[in-house]
């Protein structure tokens, strides 16, 4: 069941509405999110810690909310998500190499040797070219999305699947 | 999509994202946390709040009747605060120039005594958190959070306030200086201006700031120039050059015609080559500034018979040109 949320003048959602709206996000997107973290962190565990916590974030500031709760949560999530990633780098005091020596130590399978290929092409991309990536990708996000959720221009999204894009064409031929 | 389509990399994605459901439990749990953060953030301004008045009568020499009989002026002390950055040897570099140096020395001190209340204070002269367009207050509210979640966040800062920094005149309306202080460990920088302002980035973000400009002249300080070269072209290649000393991106795209022909991008478009670059410089040490430096000093220059183009060519780097156009609008450049 969709809840209807009316906003306020200001665009605020109305008190109650937000509590109900933040729900439904919850009830109807939650996988997808943590799919999302999941490909942006490369832990489940750690995936599913992110989006709980994006969601707490969000809703101890749902008084604030305007407009689509989804965007807020999931720009939360991204957030959260580099702050995983950054603090994982403090603590371990390496670059990224470390996020990728966890996954090949999960038990998560892809059967086809072509999709094996371009999920490990998409994991070692830059950060912010992985996550233009997977919020285009996966999350079906459009182009002005994808910069809400990151921060960024949408000529800087643009402009990161380009160059994403050709590195794993580049990636995927060089496997042949 | 060169040789990767559409539906591959959905597909991997959906795959390699697995699944996962939501639960009334889970619910239960976020709507816990949620209110516990927030009645933690009602809490800050409750004893901010206290700590005023305790501080304002201390200082008015109001005297309370204690339970015990006896009376005592009301104290404002709290328990010494502790972060990532407790502790630390807070110096900053010698030779800083003013009143970047008084912005920092503040820096330094706020966030090594962890004190988020006096950092809240140093950003009323103008702050930007480069990554994330957050507000002070937000940014305040993160950076606790984070240290309460066990991210070294101002430690980080210290950290990259401890180190030598990079200062340079920007071409701003007034001009201004401005020094980076970069901790490349752990890929966060502060900035601090001649206006006052300051910012924390982290490096791999868009601020073109963040990164230090480390292109150097290679052997030979002068364009390589060719006989019959119209004066347009050499201005061109000489102002390439210098934008590239400065890593002034803007300065680059200033000469650009707009359907600038870059290697890698498809169709021609200026805008979006600059992008690139600075994409490409950020946490790579602008990279593209010593190539287009290289190019222009080592590089041997020839002009194109059919459209008159002046085209650097550097045989031992690349087999393509950067080419300036006879009228000195820069044309093109491949890497």
């Amino acid at each position: 069941m969709m809840v209807s949320v009316e906003p306020d003048a200001g665009g605020r959602l109305v008190a109650g509405g937000a509590e109900a709206a933040l729900a439904e996000v919850y009830r109807t997107h939650y996988g997808k999110l943590v799919g999302l973290a999941r490909l942006l962190v490369d832990q489940r565990e750690q995936a599913e810690e992110v989006v709980q916590d994006a969601f707490m974030r969000t809703y101890a500031a749902r008084d604030r909310l305007r407009g689509d709760p989804l965007a807020y949560v999931r720009q939360a999530v991204v957030n959260e998500s580099r702050s995983a990633l950054r603090r994982r780098r403090t603590i371990r005091g390496s670059h990224l190499q470390a996020v990728s020596d966890g996954v090949s130590a999960e038990a998560h399978v892809i059967h086809d040797e072509r999709l094996r290929e371009v999920s490990a092409a998409v994991r070692v991309l830059p950060p912010r070219q992985r996550e233009c990536v997977v919020l285009r990708y996966y999350e079906d996000c459009s182009t002005a999305q994808t910069a809400a959720a990151l921060g960024i221009s949408e000529g800087s999204v643009k402009a990161n699947l380009h160059r994403a894009l050709a590195a794993l064409g580049v990636a995927l031929e060089e496997e042949r | 999509m060169n040789g990767i389509t559409e539906d591959d990399l959905r597909s991997a994605l959906r795959e390699d994202a697995g699944t996962a459901w939501a639960t009334d439990e889970g619910w239960d749990r976020i709507r816990g946390g949620g209110e516990k953060q927030r009645g933690r953030r009602h809490n800050r301004f409750v004893i901010a709040g206290a700590t005023l008045t305790a501080a304002a009568a201390a200082l008015a020499g109001v005297l309370v009747i204690t339970d015990d009989g006896g009376d005592r002026p009301i104290t404002a002390e709290q328990p010494e605060a502790t972060c990532s950055a407790s502790g630390t040897d807070a110096v900053l570099a010698d030779g800083i120039a003013e009143p970047m140096r008084t912005t920092a020395a503040s820096l330094l001190e706020a966030a090594s005594a962890c004190d988020y209340d006096a950092l809240r204070v140093l950003m009323d002269t103008g702050f930007t958190y480069a990554y994330d367009d957050v507000t002070p207050d937000e940014a305040i509210e993160l950076w606790r959070d984070q240290e309460d979640r066990g991210i070294a966040t101002l430690a980080a800062i210290v950290g990259a306030l401890r180190t030598q920094p990079f200062c340079l005149g920007l071409e701003s309306d007034p001009p201004k200086t401005q020094c980076t202080w970069s901790n490349v460990e752990v890929g966060i920088g502060v900035t601090a201006d001649s206006t006052g302002a300051w910012s924390v980035y982290e490096s791999s973000g868009d601020d073109p700031n963040a990164v230090q400009c480390q292109t150097r002249l290679p052997n030979g300080p002068t364009v390589a120039t060719a006989p019959g070269m119209p004066d347009a072209v050499l201005e061109t290649a000489n102002e390439i050059v210098a934008a590239s000393m400065r890593c002034d991106y803007d300065a680059l795209r200033a000469l650009m015609v707009d359907d600038f022909g870059f290697s890698l991008t498809e169709p021609a478009d200026a805008d979006l080559a600059v992008e690139m670059w600075r994409l490409e410089g950020v946490g790579e040490g602008s990279e593209v500034f010593q190539v287009l430096v290289d190019r222009l000093v080592n590089g041997e220059p020839v002009q194109n018979s059919e459209d008159l183009q002046w085209a650097w060519f550097e045989a031992s780097v690349a087999p393509t040109p950067l080419a300036i156009n006879p009228d000195g609008t820069w044309a093109n450049f491949s890497d």
